[in-house]
């Protein structure tokens, strides 16, 4: 199993190192401990000793040259002349590879095609971040393994915030796609009830209105438009500011919000994924009803979603809330 | 304004509230005649008589049970705790009784009892005389615990301790005896469980209680100098607690020390960091570090027992350190 020598990181702000020399030849015997190459930072020069036994393989950094931390210069390996995919195999093959002033060719395996694409400093698996830098980089859509795939050195901080937007793809890629799911579930009795009364008492005979009612008012932003599909056709409703569902009335204006009312179908849950607007979708299950809201992280960001679907399920549960 | 000593400040307040309320009474060892070895309650025997000041034996348990049963049966008592380290003696009293009197009768008893005392080290005072036991106290529930940081907050917190109707613990700094502070000649109390803002500050919040605030504001100074702006909080009682003033400041700054005097494992700096990993943890951009005293009995040796304690210069080294985003107790 060769051992993977790597531009160390001897700094805390330190990004690259410039290899001033290798102290040892490639082919040559290794033993652990040995001074293997120095590294100049932007404050000291430093001899790093080897970390393996074996023999020194695979050079790809020559001297002189910025390597980013964390890249990969050579490996020790158990022979002197370990394999390697495209090294071509003579009796002392590894010398000849370090020694030219320009900078090395590299093994296609390893080739690396531009500064951004380098390749990551070892499996980063768990990256180390504070809790602040990673739900702001959730909250924007940004992934922090792109500084790890960068070889910026971890733990990252708010301050690595700015270098990671500066990651992000130059065309200005479109807001993520990336659907969310939320489901809540609430008795299915309480809207039934409320319904009747409301039909009875009031007079208020479209149920699909009061749908549309406990929908526009769960948003929370004044008056809008919100449509209600039931067997796949569409009515639109105008939800006033003032939330009365006595007031609640047939529009043609484009909605905001879609209640997709699947109750009385054989369809007990949904996963769609995100459509043109927001859609908050009702089945029966047995005695209870689930609602679940689809939406894309453009339309609606989480904490929005989560008060949207949690202020209507408390509505269809409790539908005199609604009057509160 | 004015500027006074903290000792004058808590003879000033007990002697207006006991000028005040004719229940107010002051008991324990050396209180009368020699005015407490500190000299902080001179005078108060010869306006208030040995009836109202009374100088009690060499019995901890004795005089803090009394106190309890006056506070039960209509007294005001000011009880003297020579040294916080004699709180071990009266754990029962305070800790059992007194704490627990208004719950287990359901309400028809009030303890309105302050027990006054000390902290702190560096004191050449030696193991048994330097102790800070706020945590001790303030993890149990019934027990109010002030924590004041200058003259001012001294006189504004016993008066608010003496007015309450609840026991509450007061810790004084024995090194801060003679700190001058601007003192209002005009009364004022100090609203439990208000936290103070001393400094305010953008990268990263220093909590620190009683004689901890100068040395957080020591640190704050030095580290302004540096481009660190520290904001200083001192939560005043840490029992009850400003947690929302304290979240607020770590929302903002997102980076935090706490520093107390206690012993630093199961301490109150260990209790507040807590809640701030607790309920701000998606705000912090490093981990909340607590500085507490080394967790050994404090040294006699005027050399080790300077190394307990937290300094200006261990804080400013921390703040540094997750401001800079080093990485630290990682695995």
């Amino acid at each position: 199993m060769p051992h993977e020598v790597t531009m160390p990181q001897l700094g805390m702000t330190q990004d690259t190192g410039r290899l001033v020399q290798w102290l040892k030849q490639a082919g040559e015997k290794i033993t652990r401990g040995d001074l293997l190459f120095e590294v100049e930072t932007d404050k000291a020069t430093m001899e790093i000793e080897a970390q393996a036994d074996g023999f020194l393989t695979h050079v790809t950094a020559g001297e002189g040259d910025e390597v980013p931390v964390g890249k990969v210069i050579a490996r020790i390996s158990e022979t002197a002349d370990a394999p390697d995919d495209d090294t071509p195999r003579s009796h002392e093959p590894a010398r000849a590879v370090p020694e030219p002033a320009i900078p090395p060719a590299s093994p296609p395996a390893t080739e690396t095609t531009s500064k951004a694409s380098i390749e990551p400093p070892s499996a980063p698996g768990r990256i180390l971040a504070s809790p602040k830098l990673r739900r702001i980089a959730r909250e924007e859509g940004l992934d922090l393994a792109r500084l790890a795939r960068a070889g910026h050195p971890q733990p990252y901080h708010m301050r690595d915030l700015e270098t990671l937007r500066s990651l992000l793809p130059e065309a200005a890629s479109p807001a993520p796609s990336a659907s969310m799911r939320l489901r809540a579930a609430c008795p299915q009795d309480g809207f039934a009830e409320f319904a009747r009364w409301a039909a009875d008492a009031q007079g208020l005979a479209d149920a699909d209105a009061l749908l549309a009612g406990l929908a526009g008012a769960s948003l929370g932003h004044g008056e809008t438009v919100v449509a209600v599909e039931r067997f796949g056709a569409m009515r639109a409703y105008r939800v006033p500011r003032a939330r009365r569902l006595s007031a609640v009335t047939a529009s043609d204006d484009a909605p905001v919000l879609r209640v997709r009312d699947l109750r009385g179908t054989a369809i007990e849950t949904v996963a769609i994924g995100a459509e043109a607007l927001p859609v908050l979708t009702i089945t029966q299950r047995g005695s209870a009803l689930e609602i679940i809201l689809e939406c894309s992280a453009g339309q609606m960001d989480g904490p929005a979603a989560i008060a949207l679907l949690d202020a209507f399920a408390s509505r269809m549960r409790e539908p005199l809330r609604h009057l509160f | 304004m004015r500027e006074i000593t903290l000792s004058q400040a808590v003879n000033e307040a007990i002697a207006e509230e006991m000028r005040r309320d004719p229940t107010v009474f002051l008991m324990g060892e050396d209180v009368a005649e020699a005015g407490t070895p500190f000299k902080v309650l001179s005078g108060l025997v010869e306006e208030f008589g040995t009836q109202r000041v009374i100088d009690t034996p060499i019995s901890e348990p004795g005089f803090v049970g009394m106190a309890v049963g006056a506070a039960m049966t209509g007294g005001r008592p000011i009880v003297d705790l020579m040294f916080g380290d004699f709180l071990y003696l009266v754990m029962d009293q305070l800790c059992n009784q007194a704490a627990k009197q208004h719950y287990m009768s359901g309400g028809k008893l009030t303890v309105p009892m302050v027990l006054r005392t000390n902290l702190g080290a560096t004191r050449r005072s030696a193991a048994q005389h330097s102790q800070s036991l706020q945590a001790l106290v303030a993890h149990i529930p019934g027990l109010k615990v002030a924590l004041p940081s200058s003259a001012y907050e001294a006189k504004g917190l016993m008066k608010t301790a003496i007015r309450d109707n609840n026991p509450v613990v007061i810790f004084e700094d024995k090194l801060m005896y003679q700190d001058k502070a601007p003192v209002p000649e005009d009364e004022y109390l100090i609203t439990f469980g208000e936290a103070h803002i001393k400094r305010a500050g953008r990268d990263i919040t220093l909590i620190a209680t009683s004689s901890m605030v100068q040395v957080a504001e020591k640190a704050a100074a030095i580290l302004a100098g540096e481009g660190i702006e520290a904001e200083v909080i001192d939560p005043r009682t840490i029992v009850p607690l400003d947690e929302a003033s304290l979240l607020a400041s770590v929302r903002k700054t997102s980076r935090a020390i706490v520093i107390d005097e206690g012993h630093q494992s199961y301490g109150v700096t260990a209790e507040i960091a807590s809640r701030l990993n607790e309920k701000a943890f998606y705000h912090l951009d490093a981990p909340v570090l607590r500085m507490g005293a080394m967790d050994v009995p404090v040294p006699f040796s005027p050399a080790l027992e300077d190394l307990t304690v937290p300094t200006p210069e261990r804080v400013v080294e921390q703040a540094r350190k997750l401001c800079a985003g080093e990485l630290i107790h990682a695995a």
